[in-house]
């Protein structure tokens, strides 16, 4: 007796590994949740795009954001910065204060600004995704 | 570096690459969605810089 493909049900994706291992290595360091499940060359892609939009936002004379009591923004784009994980604190601890400040007066000071953050919401696109991966959502 | 259009290219270059990647798998389908997703970018923004043209400064 044969069995019609509808009779079927949908497989699920076997999950390479645990959704929550998965998507704390992503915060830690981009790509590292997507090299923990297997995905390796994709994850060093990631990590090659992430990591060079947020130094490449400084270099452009972006500002690296922290919390300021004034500036209700600095707390929404600070927990978006903090979505890039270690890069973003090591870059907190041992950057120059010029450098985290960025520097306002430059033509390419707003665009440092949207390539830092793009790299940091990336990531969190990144942790979201290894979730997915693992989870067995996605393939 | 001070051109705009440039910066733009390299923004859309990078975002358009980073959503290749999460979302195609095959090699023709991500190479389509990269092309057709590095264009809209690219058309939307300079649409939308003419758009606001005539705006004051």
């Amino acid at each position: 007796m044969s069995v019609r493909p509808a009779e079927i049900a949908p497989a699920e994706f076997s999950s390479p590994g645990s959704p929550l291992w998965a998507v704390v290595f992503a915060w830690v360091f981009p790509g590292a949740g997507h090299f923990y499940l297997g995905r390796r060359k994709r994850a060093v892609l990631f990590a090659a795009i992430v990591l060079s939009m947020f130094a490449y936002g400084l270099f452009l004379g972006g500002r690296i954001w922290k919390v300021e009591s004034n500036d209700p923004f600095s707390m929404l784009a600070t927990g978006a910065s903090m979505g890039l994980g270690t890069p973003y604190f090591l870059s907190r601890s041992f950057l120059g204060y010029e450098i985290q400040e960025g520097n306002i007066a430059s033509v390419t000071y707003e665009y440092g600004i949207t390539f830092a953050l793009t790299a940091a919401i990336m990531n969190l696109l990144l942790m979201l995704d290894a979730w997915d991966i693992a989870s067995g959502k996605k393939k | 570096m001070h051109s705009h259009f440039l910066l733009l290219l390299i923004y859309s270059f990078a975002v358009t690459l980073f959503f290749t990647f999460l979302w195609k798998d095959a090699g023709r389908e991500r190479s389509r969605f990269f092309l057709i997703l590095f264009a809209a970018m690219v058309g939307a923004s300079v649409f939308v810089a003419w758009i606001m043209y005539p705006l004051p400064v």
